[in-house]
């Protein structure tokens, strides 16, 4: 920069601005690269889409579930079996199957995702698919070993829970309900409060609110 | 039915133990819990700390009431006699942690202190003994986390005679420790060397000269940052903390972390667009600081 300047040329500064300007965008992006995977998406922005092999090696596309006729929004649940929030919501109550039971038939697809790299907590096709049976999971499990779609999304916690519109926009981002503690339910279920004020075509009251539970257990 | 081949059995039985975890851990086996008290005799009408006392296994941490992406802080469902009162957990400062995934949280590792300040009516009458009980929730993690439960008590004697002047809190005793690792409450910018704040449209510029790094750890109730983990931990004198937009437009508060070359230090701010709040319990936390047994100088 300084060098530019003494020259003082046209050219070289335009040189000078462009190599500015891609300096600057490098940093905001390095910067924002921190936010964005810090932040990742939320509520009114548009879900990253996937396609993801579930437990048993079946793959599952958002864009393709989205587009089906009967499909009215779909829930997408951050899984880790091992997490103690995440048995609270499978084991010691049964929070996610019942809600995904409640809404299957109005056009609510459920999936899991486990963004845990292979060898730390919870993480692996086995494991999930043990776990599949033992919590008598009802939807897919779909591994993200490698967290690429975990940190495109920004999840962060298991269970962390999107609630995906037909147009592929997020319509709620956060916890599954209002108690952070890994043995109490919460008075407020907000996933279930979203869905059924979003199929009865209100708009959701509480659409974003700030995940609990464990990390999720991304390798570096 | 034809016999199961053995070979099958056995590869899942391998399979199955690859995948296990190779302990099954409980909380209890990593971490304890227990309620401490700066002394074991109490007069009617005196507030008495007590400390919520934990000791961590290497590697292992609780959590901050404060900031975090994960896990939640300790919480206490307590049952008090009559005549006793309990008032808000004061928390010493907090070590930023930071998980892959850019996951961030506020921790305590080893045997930190959470102090609860109790305070016993002027009516309750001397010789009696306070059971104070409690239940406690906490989560306690490494790489993996574990839920505690467990249940708290100390029994307390009540003496004769008035409340007095608080005595003061040895540096070295746990109650003590915990008392002068309460972050300073800060009303005014003269009470920190050096410091400056600047509140511009959407940055806060924090400066404190002569320091080698600067931390901000967030309050629960902070107006929201662009990133925390991206802007509040800064080496030198300065840090610049861009803020949220959104709903949140509200104060920045929670804990200043300030290392010179003579160590670390923690500052408790309210920063509003016009200048420094009193912080929540600042009388409290001043209070107890100033307990603290000053080693002569």
């Amino acid at each position: 920069m300084t060098w530019l300047k003494r020259k003082g040329v046209a050219i070289l500064s335009t040189v000078a601005a462009v190599s500015a300007a891609t300096t600057l965008s490098v940093a905001v992006a390095s910067q924002n690269g921190m936010g964005q995977s810090q932040q990742g998406v939320t509520t009114g922005e548009m879900a990253p889409m996937f396609t993801l092999k579930d437990t048993e090696g079946k793959e599952h596309s958002l864009e393709a579930v989205l587009a089906k006729d009967s499909t009215k929004a779909v829930v997408i649940e951050w899984f880790n079996p091992d997490c103690p929030f995440v048995v609270k919501h499978h084991k010691n109550h049964t929070t996610m199957k019942d809600l995904a039971k409640k809404y299957a038939d109005q056009g609510i697809v459920w999936m899991a995702i486990n963004s845990g790299a292979e060898g730390l907590q919870g993480a692996g096709v086995e494991r999930n698919k043990r776990a599949v049976k033992d919590y008598g999971i009802a939807y897919p499990v779909l591994m993200d070993m490698d967290g690429k779609v975990g940190r495109q999304y920004g999840a962060k916690r298991t269970p962390e829970m999107f609630v995906i519109a037909k147009d592929g926009r997020i319509a709620y981002h956060g916890a599954i309900d209002s108690d952070r503690s890994a043995r109490n339910l919460g008075d407020t279920n907000y996933v279930d409060e979203a869905l059924t004020a979003h199929l009865a075509g209100e708009s959701i009251e509480t659409s974003r609110t700030q995940a609990y539970g464990c990390s999720v257990k991304y390798r570096n | 039915m034809l016999p199961r081949p053995l070979t099958t059995t056995l590869a899942a039985a391998l399979v199955w133990t690859a995948a296990a975890p190779s302990v099954a851990q409980e909380a209890d086996e990593v971490s304890s819990v227990s309620l401490i008290a700066e002394q074991d005799t109490v007069r009617p009408g005196q507030t008495l700390l007590l400390g919520l006392h934990f000791e961590l296994e290497d590697g292992w941490h609780i959590y901050w009431d404060g900031f975090n992406d994960t896990g939640f802080p300790p919480m206490v469902e307590w049952s008090l006699p009559e005549g006793v009162s309990v008032g808000p957990m004061l928390w010493p400062a907090p070590e930023r942690y930071i998980s892959p995934g850019n996951i961030l949280d506020h921790v305590y590792e080893g045997r930190p202190t959470i102090l609860v300040p109790i305070t016993v009516d002027p009516s309750v009458p001397a010789g009696e003994t306070l059971e104070i009980r409690g239940e406690v929730e906490w989560l306690v993690c490494n790489d993996i986390c574990l839920p505690g439960f467990g249940p708290i008590s100390i029994d307390l004697q009540v003496a004769a005679g008035q409340a007095g002047t608080p005595a003061q809190l040895a540096p070295d005793s746990r109650i003590g420790r915990a008392a002068a690792s309460l972050p300073q409450p800060v009303r005014s910018l003269e009470q920190v060397e050096g410091l400056s704040l600047r509140w511009s449209d959407d940055v806060i510029a924090v400066q404190v000269d002569g320091a080698e790094s600067l931390a901000f750890f967030p309050a629960q109730d902070s107006g929201s940052l662009v990133s925390v983990i991206g802007d509040a931990s800064s080496e030198g004198e300065t840090m610049t903390l861009r803020i949220g937009d959104g709903d949140s437009g509200g104060n920045l508060r929670g804990v200043l972390q300030v290392e010179r070359a003579a160590g670390m230090r923690w500052y408790l701010i309210d920063y509003a667009v016009d200048g420094l709040q009193p912080p929540k319990q600042t009388e409290a936390i001043s209070r107890v600081r100033d307990r603290v047994e000053r080693s002569p100088s």
